[in-house]
């Protein structure tokens, strides 16, 4: 009862601010290797059929 | 030479109050102009010939230190003259200034607008609001009618958000169609090197002067760039069909741009009645384009990343920014690489049905000097997620796929600062985007206002 208890409130929790000045660099390198994690998350979100794909990778 | 001195004294007096040069070229623009006066005199008529321009101090030229717009750099000399400079050269134009731009073109991600050598790029139209980047120094020297025309480059967005910014018209070419044989790379598969000025003619004008084959860069199309004549382009206007989604205004445009966006989408419709509704697929366009320019550009910069003058880079945000890309993975860039695909497909399949697209330049006007940069719905490429995302994220998606695009002003927001409107066609389609801004700035003049002096 208790762990169920205390899951609960892990989950509706919010995530904790950021108490480091926005400015602080080792806040700015943590957010930055956030950003290309989150976006190679969006980037491997996208399926291309492989049996339809085009044979190359875009070549401008 | 009158013309000449005359643009070299205002770019030494009037530039340093928008933080918009770089080096004035002095010597160098007198001895051009001295060479047109005697072309002049042989009765040579060319459209350039003599006429003063300034350059984004991200191309090479003779005379001048090629700083990148970053500390690093800031005492680099390149003895060569960029391709597009050197073609200028050819048409007789007048090379008087390197102008600024942000440090390494913004790659990293920079936060603050002061993230350049020459400081915060400064707005003519009000000093305290920025000038746009990364060709901050391009737009505000036009639109300060300190020179007729400027050279910038576009990895995704840096023509088009300084053009919106200070009310010019700026014109991205299709990757290939100008070399960047001189310019600094950010990214091998995304940058573009074009004209910005006062109006859409101007603009090809100098596209002409500086599209076409280069033997020193692979990357060159071999195309060039050829502007309709006067019969042919009122009869491309007439029969264009436009591509619009009313959400990029109604959802995203900010109060102070709204009006002044819609009323410009009226007098666009007035001039081509071809309008149907087309929209961009949704795909993660700011992730893919910024995985691809990061990927790229961390790798260029890679020396300078690991070397011990990487600190002189003026913004932290983008120093984190570009040493956390090195380590972008290989998997992540090459399924961006392989979206970029998908992206032209989705191109290709509007163009089916319309000409162009027609979206806002920016859905905002001009940010504050001291506004980070970074906010939520700042972002060109990142529509905010809850509204319908229409075309927004058309500045990345168009640059993912190599596309061009013409940036011009359509009026003002209620703040008084310039807003406006981009239209996207095809690869090459630079003469039918040329003759319908020509078309609108013939009915309109929101392109001739110019900011008090």
């Amino acid at each position: 009862m208790k762990e169920k208890a205390r899951k609960i409130e892990r989950e509706t929790t919010p995530p904790q601010e950021d108490a480091r000045p926005i400015d602080d660099p080792a806040r700015l390198a943590d957010e930055a290797r956030a950003t290309v994690e989150k976006n190679a998350t969006e980037i491997r979100k996208q399926r291309v059929p492989i049996a339809t794909e085009p044979p190359t990778v875009y070549r401008p | 030479m009158e013309l000449a001195e005359e643009t070299c004294d205002r770019l030494a007096r009037v530039g340093p109050r928008y933080n918009a040069v770089a080096t004035v070229m002095r010597e160098r623009a007198l001895a051009e102009a001295k060479r047109a006066d005697a072309a002049l005199k042989r009765r040579e008529r060319r459209p350039l010939l003599g006429i003063p321009y300034g350059a984004k101090d991200l191309l090479a030229a003779r005379g001048a230190p090629t700083t990148w717009g970053a500390p690093p750099y800031r005492d680099q000399v390149l003895d060569v003259d960029a391709t597009a400079v050197a073609k200028l050269k050819r048409a007789g134009a007048v090379l008087a200034a390197k102008l600024a731009m942000v440090e390494l073109a913004g790659g990293g991600g920079y936060r603050y607008p002061s993230a350049s050598l020459q400081g915060a790029g400064r707005n003519p139209w009000n000093v305290d609001r920025w000038s746009g980047g990364s060709s901050s120094g391009s737009a505000a020297a036009v639109a300060a009618g300190l020179v007729p025309y400027a050279l910038g480059s576009e990895t995704s967005g840096s023509i088009g958000t300084p053009s919106a910014y200070c009310g010019v018209t700026g014109l991205r070419p299709t990757y290939g169609l100008v070399s960047r044989q001189g310019a600094m790379a950010l990214s091998w598969t995304l940058d573009k090197i074009g004209p910005m000025a006062r109006s859409a003619d101007d603009c090809a004008v100098v596209l002409e002067a500086i599209a076409g084959p280069d033997a020193a860069d692979p990357s060159a199309s071999g195309r060039r760039f050829k502007p309709l004549g006067a019969r042919p382009a009122t009869a491309a206007v007439k029969r264009a069909r436009v591509a619009f989604a009313e959400e990029d205004i109604e959802d995203h445009a900010s109060p102070q741009a709204k009006r002044a966006l819609e009323r410009g989408v009226a007098e666009f419709r007035r001039i081509v009645a071809g309008f149907a509704r087309a929209t961009l697929p949704a795909l993660p366009f700011g992730a893919l384009v910024s995985t691809v320019y990061a990927s790229e550009g961390s790798t260029i910069f890679a020396e300078l990343i690991e070397g011990d003058q990487f600190e002189e880079l003026v913004d932290t945000r983008q120093k984190a920014g570009l040493r956390a890309s090195l380590d972008i993975r290989a998997r992540d860039y090459l399924q961006a690489m392989r979206l970029r695909v998908t992206v032209s497909a989705a191109f290709a399949e509007i163009f089916r049905e319309a000409d162009v697209i027609l979206s806002v330049g920016r859905t905002i006007t001009a940010t504050a000097l001291t506004q980070p940069l970074d906010k939520p719905g700042l972002t060109a490429s990142n529509p905010h997620q809850s509204k319908r995302p229409g075309n927004t994220g058309l500045i990345a998606a168009g640059n993912l796929a190599g596309l061009p695009a013409i940036f011009f002003p359509c009026g003002f927001g209620t703040d008084g600062l310039p807003v406006g409107l981009q239209l996207v066609g095809p690869p090459f389609s630079e003469p039918l985007l040329v003759a319908l801004v020509s078309a609108y700035q013939r009915a309109t003049d929101h392109h001739t206002k110019r900011p008090k002096a």
